[in-house]
């Protein structure tokens, strides 16, 4: 599985990070990065809700 | 009641709406359901903030969360230039972007949650120092003494308001922000300057618009007099504030902000900063006082290991007790799901009100610490995303954790009425009792 941040859409919100702070951080404005596009696989779940739960629509997760 | 009948009483809802009104809030949901099921887009002809500048009454509600999440990405279609500004246009949040980014890449750093992580241990020590004073007493007024004086002691601290001005900072943010919403303290204060220009008040009818746009002018002036002196005492002594960091600032890494763009940002802080966790705080207590379950099923979750669902529960309370109201303004003529809006129109996102669409949030006034997903708009959506999402989280997770710890048993006064106030809403007084 592998994940991105639609940089033009992220807002910062964090909901991300909340919920899945194994893949996700903050730059030094606050807004998303993927720490390693490709995810550890115990982290699979909570990067899904982590997707699910972007207020923007930001994140999105393939293969 | 027929589809038609349903639809003639949305309208005239609608036409009445004004959530600026304290009688608002008593139907508050009620109307928001109404008009989302019967007029998602409907016209109010009522709706005016006197406090923020007057402007024309009356605009259109949006209270379907997609139609909101819609308006609020859509800065070029939905300006922030909403209002008649008393002095000028507040930045960055009645600007639109580009400009707008560029002073977002200024104070965003300000305020990620690396830079909050350092006041943690200060909102702890002034937490319980503030707790521990109000519990000395088993009646208490849990806004008065901890709600009110904890996020906006810190706010003062962060920005570089001094502490010594603090009651003179929050008598000018209630005349300002509360002349006429039910706002008790913002009503008096109103008043009491009105007369001191020689306006003449019956207090039994409280101000006239235009009586409120005339102290609202005038406190508005006095505030930023009062930035003009702190950036002067700045300038000469920085420290590490928030003043002093927009002073060294470089707007798109080229030039200093000017004195004007110094001292409408620092308003803009100054109106965003000091009511908002305040606010928030007192509902959800306020809700705890009469819903038990809820209070130990969150005491639960605090005392527990689970960040992550801290963090949600947080989220969801942020949901429930959404505060906020959105302006926009329409910058070209267009059709917005079937509405003809005129360029100019004004257009309201009440986030309490888009925050309860089923559509989005099954069971939407429930408050569900586990509800997934959560894309609640409590801090706004779009470029204007709220700057203190991260000290807003911060603070309601040490104060709602502190003081639950201290006084996990509470009710509300029977013998004493709680101050509710409309617009940006919250409570001006919330007196409880313990056990």
């Amino acid at each position: 599985m592998k994940v991105r941040i639609d940089k033009e859409a992220c807002q910062g919100h964090g909901q991300c990070v909340i919920l899945c702070p194994e893949v996700f951080e903050y730059d030094e404005q606050g807004f998303g990065v993927v720490r390693n596009e490709v995810l550890p696989e115990a982290a699979e779940r909570d990067c899904e809700r982590a997707e699910a739960s972007c207020p923007e629509r930001a994140i999105h997760i393939t293969g | 009641m027929s589809d038609q009948e349903d639809r003639n009483r949305a309208v005239s809802e609608a036409r009445d709406f004004n959530p600026y009104a304290s009688e608002f809030l008593e139907r508050e949901f009620e109307i928001y359901r109404t008009l989302r099921e019967h007029l998602p887009v409907a016209r109010s002809e009522a709706m005016i903030e006197p406090a923020l500048g007057g402007g024309t009454p009356g605009g259109w509600v949006l209270t379907r969360y997609d139609d909101g999440c819609e308006v609020l990405t859509d800065p070029d279609g939905f300006s922030s230039q909403s209002q008649d500004y008393a002095v000028r246009p507040w930045i960055p949040q009645a600007i639109d972007p580009p400009m707008h980014t560029s002073y977002r890449r200024i104070l965003n750093p300000m305020f990620t949650p690396d830079a909050m992580s350092k006041l943690e241990p200060h909102l702890y020590d002034y937490a319980n120092e503030l707790a521990d004073r109000m519990l000395e007493k088993d009646s208490f007024d849990f806004v008065a003494d901890y709600a009110d004086p904890f996020p906006s002691v810190i706010f003062c601290e962060l920005a570089g308001f001094p502490a010594e001005d603090y009651r003179q900072i929050m008598d000018w943010k209630n005349v300002i922000m509360h002349p006429s919403d039910g706002h008790e303290r913002g009503r008096e204060l109103a008043i009491e300057k009105a007369r001191s220009m020689d306006l003449e008040v019956d207090p039994s009818e409280g101000l006239s618009t235009e009586q409120v746009l005339a102290v609202s002018a005038a406190a508005v002036g006095e505030v930023y007099q009062y930035f003009q002196g702190l950036l002067d005492a700045r300038r000469q002594d920085p420290r590490d504030d928030l003043v002093s960091r927009l002073l060294a600032a470089r707007f798109d890494g080229e030039r200093p902000l000017t004195q004007e763009e110094l001292e409408d940002t620092l308003f803009l802080l100054f109106m965003a900063g000091l009511d908002t966790v305040a606010s928030a705080l007192g509902l959800m207590i306020q809700d705890f006082a009469t819903n038990e379950v809820k209070r130990k099923e969150f005491i639960t979750i605090l005392e527990g290991d689970d960040p992550k669902l801290l963090g949600q529960a947080i989220e969801e309370l942020v949901r429930v007790h959404s505060i906020v109201l959105l302006p926009r303004r329409v910058t070209r003529e267009r059709s917005f799901h079937g509405t003809r809006f005129r360029a100019d129109d004004g257009v309201l996102v009440p986030t309490q009100g888009i925050n309860r669409d089923p559509e989005q949030f099954p069971n939407p006034d429930e408050l569900d610490y586990t509800r997934f997903p959560n894309r609640h708009a409590g801090f706004g959506l779009g470029p204007h995303r709220c700057l203190g999402i991260h000290l807003a989280r911060r603070e309601l997770r040490v104060a709602l954790q502190v003081f639950l710890q201290k006084c996990p048993d509470f009710q509300v006064d029977p013998n004493r009425k709680a101050n509710r106030f409309g617009g940006m809403k919250g409570l001006a007084t919330l007196p409880l009792v313990k056990g």
